[in-house]
């Protein structure tokens, strides 16, 4: 029994040689990136990476938190990344990185392999929001909120459900946009992000559409919103129509929905979409007068403003909402149904059926 | 005491991940992994049921014990040699899986035999402890770490992210004709059974194991899950293209009010408990094979302090899993990880006939010797 007990405790000893520390730095020998944007570089093939990093500082406070923005043009990301450690003094860690944004002008040139870096790199979560910026990355990361209480936290709190809760806000995950880029039958979208007019916030309330290959579409707020509720069964969102001279405000609290795609030559998509709601804004007594008549005017909406969307959405070449999946996947489809959907595809019909169902009226009658 | 066995079910149904079973699965994905699954479905249950009530009728004995009072000499240490290599590679395979996931994702600079160091050694200390204190062992490390897989698991099902038309995609691909490495990758997930090999030895003779719908009910889960939720984070196509691809899904999901935010880490935490326990259980059975070998060998599972031939067999074993780390490379490894499977298949096969022959020829000889009397 001795032995054996001596033998372990040399091996427990010798380990103490390997504790000098060889990979780990400390903390304040670390440059946390918290944002990370992509730009197409002033030359062709080359690409311009910015990176948002924090300063850690002792004062937590609204407007005082510190960051600094090094930028550098390369033929790759990878090669950017390496050359910008040498812009800065500390070891970079992208390990609290959060957000990455594509510039405009890369996504409509068309994004290639580089951008496998993204998947590969494991220090990159597969869980960090993915935009597209406006005009370009650099200068929508240049800017610096004054409601920042942490480096970097208003642009992330923007997306996801931790911060605001917009409808007008779609939520890309990196993991979701490296699966759509490659699905069968599923495009891959982003939300654009833009400098707010008083340059003092971020706007978000605009979404990207691509295909394989690059940018396709952009959708305007209301259309944005429309996607969201339908595709992303966003709960907290609205809809309004005019009533007689009156505005009628449906705040949405439940929204669900199915699609169920024909199997002729050429196919028809039937689209149902089911929303709960309340009341936020109407004239008085509307619910009691004649609640059905109101629910069947914004079926009525919903259905042809939600079928021009798709139609749109067809038209542009590009299939967000996984059509093409759910036809295959209603059918288990393989090679040869999915060459036939592509073919098809620019002539698919839309059929959406809404039910709109307004529960409460809110706090008054 | 069928929790114990059943113990073993479940830890084995859910470090499949580290022995690249979901990868496997998912390379195969369109042309007969889910037909091979659900053959494994079914050649699992039964062949679980099977051994299972084959070695109750041996209370007390280890699959080593069987052989060597049933079985000529020379033939009954060769097969204890080969069930000592088989459980020992598994050990080995999953120790070097971890510590690479490990290296790949905590720290890339680190010293990749560092951290393999670290594993060996509490692999060394927890298999080299009695079976009794192995059994007690993994009691503690389960039910610390199963609820949280588990959990983990859940979320990945009822995430709102998971896209189930893929999973249907996927699923349609059943027509194919089965994939024998996928069969042989799926029915690895109801192997847990095989623990008997050495921890039949602690259950007292009547011992029944009840509630067996278990060994079906879990594995079934846990195979399904650790192929369709991948497809369901990166749907099937992105799905073939990550090697570690449960350490990628798990990334894909957040704690938003947990401690850590990446679920990653928290997988990580979780699944170094679960392969310590792997490897604490297989080297564990390895060394009772080998030590069955030696000609006066008395089985003892409750034992303090162990003898130190259970540490020099050990250690030889972290020799090894040094030695095969420096020979492997991620290519290497996935060929030595799909042929263990097959083996492991085959020797899991031959388990149940052997001792049914036995039992048979047991009869039989009874039989005559009872007509002799007569």
């Amino acid at each position: 029994m001795k032995g054996p007990r001596t033998f372990l405790l040399i091996i427990l000893i010798s380990l103490l040689c390997t504790l000098t520390g060889c990979g780990f730095k400390d903390i304040d020998k670390r440059f946390f990136v918290v944002a990370m944007g992509i730009d197409q570089g002033s030359k062709i093939n080359t690409y311009r990476v910015t990176l948002r990093l924090a300063i850690p500082s002792s004062k937590i406070e609204s407007g005082e938190a510190k960051t600094e923005v090094e930028t550098f043009e390369a033929p790759s990301i990878a090669e950017a990344v390496r050359h910008l450690k040498a812009l800065v003094d500390k070891e970079l860690d992208f390990g609290h990185c959060r957000v990455i944004l594509f510039g405009k002008p890369l996504m409509e040139e068309g994004v290639d392999s580089a951008l496998q870096w993204l998947s590969r790199r494991r220090d990159i979560a597969m869980v960090t929001f993915l935009g597209m910026a406006e005009p370009n990355a650099h200068i929508v990361l240049k800017l610096h909120p004054q409601s920042e209480r942490y480096p970097g936290n208003a642009l992330f709190l923007s997306f996801g459900s931790e911060g605001t809760e917009s409808s007008f806000t779609l939520t890309e995950y990196l993991f979701d946009w490296a699966r759509r880029q490659k699905e069968t039958g599923k495009d891959a979208y982003l939300p654009i992000i833009r400098r707010d007019t008083d340059n003092n916030s971020y706007r978000l309330d605009r979404v990207a559409f691509l295909d394989k290959k690059k940018l396709r579409l952009c959708l305007d707020p209301a259309e944005t919103q429309l996607f969201n509720i339908s595709a992303k069964h966003f709960n907290k969102s609205f809809m309004g129509i005019s009533y007689q001279g009156t505005r009628i405000v449906l705040g949405l609290t439940q929204v669900k929905s199915r699609m169920s795609i024909s199997k002729d030559s050429v196919p028809v998509v039937n689209y149902f979409i089911r929303a709960t709601g309340f009341l936020e804004q109407s004239p008085r007594n509307l619910l009691e007068e004649n609640p059905s008549k109101i629910e069947k005017m914004l079926e009525t909406e919903l259905n042809s403003q939600l079928q021009d969307l798709m139609y749109k959405i067809r038209n542009a070449g590009v299939d967000p909402y996984g059509f093409g999946l759910h036809y295959l996947a209603q059918y288990f489809g393989r090679a040869k149904e999915w060459e036939h959907w592509k073919q098809v595809y620019p002539a698919v019909t839309f059929r959406v059926q809404s039910r709109i169902v307004i529960d409460k009226s809110g706090l008054i009658k | 005491m069928a929790r114990y066995y059943y113990y073993h079910v479940i830890y084995v149904g859910m470090i499949n991940i580290m022995l690249f079973v979901p990868w496997i699965l998912e390379q195969h994905r369109f042309n007969g992994a889910v037909s091979a699954m659900v053959i494994a479905i079914v050649f699992g249950t039964v062949l679980a049921y099977v051994t299972t009530s084959l070695f109750l009728r041996f209370p007390g004995m280890g699959l080593a014990d069987i052989l060597n009072n049933l079985l000529p000499r020379g033939i009954a240490v060769t097969l204890n040699l080969i069930g000592a290599f088989i459980w020992l590679t598994a050990g080995i395979l999953v120790i070097y899986a971890y510590s690479a996931t490990i290296q790949q994702f905590f720290n890339p600079d680190m010293n990749p035999y560092l951290f393999l160091l670290l594993m060996t050694l509490a692999g060394v200390w927890g298999a080299s402890r009695c079976t009794r204190t192995v059994q007690f062992a993994q009691e503690i490390l389960l039910l610390i770490s199963a609820p949280l897989i588990i959990m983990i698991l859940f979320k990945a099902i009822f995430s709102p992210w998971l896209d189930w038309d893929a999973i249907r995609v996927a699923a349609g691909y059943i027509r194919t004709p089965p994939s024998f490495v996928s069969f042989c990758a799926a029915t690895f997930i109801f192997a847990g059974y095989n623990t008997l090999a050495i921890y039949n030895r602690l259950l007292p003779s009547g011992t029944k194991i009840r509630f067996r719908w278990i060994t079906p009910l879990f594995c079934t889960f846990f195979l399904l899950v650790s192929f369709f939720i991948p497809i369901g984070f990166h749907g099937t196509v992105e799905v073939g293209e990550f090697l570690y691809l449960w350490s990628v899904t798990a990334d894909s999901m957040i704690l938003e009010y947990g401690f850590v935010y990446r679920v990653l880490y928290l997988f990580l935490l979780l699944y170094t408990a679960l392969s310590l326990m792997f490897a604490m259980n297989t080297w564990h059975t390895a060394m009772e094979f080998i030590k069955a070998c030696h000609p006066k060998h008395k089985p003892q599972p409750e034992q303090f302090p162990v003898p130190s031939s259970n540490w020099w067999i050990t250690l030889v074993f972290a020799g090894l899993t040094f030695g095969y780390a420096i020979w492997t490379n991620e290519q290497r490894n996935q060929w030595v990880n799909e042929n263990w499977l097959i083996a492991r298949t085959v020797t899991d096969v031959l388990t149940p006939v052997i001792l049914g022959l036995l039992i048979l020829m047991g009869v039989r000889k009874k039989k005559s010797a009872s007509s002799v009397k007569s």
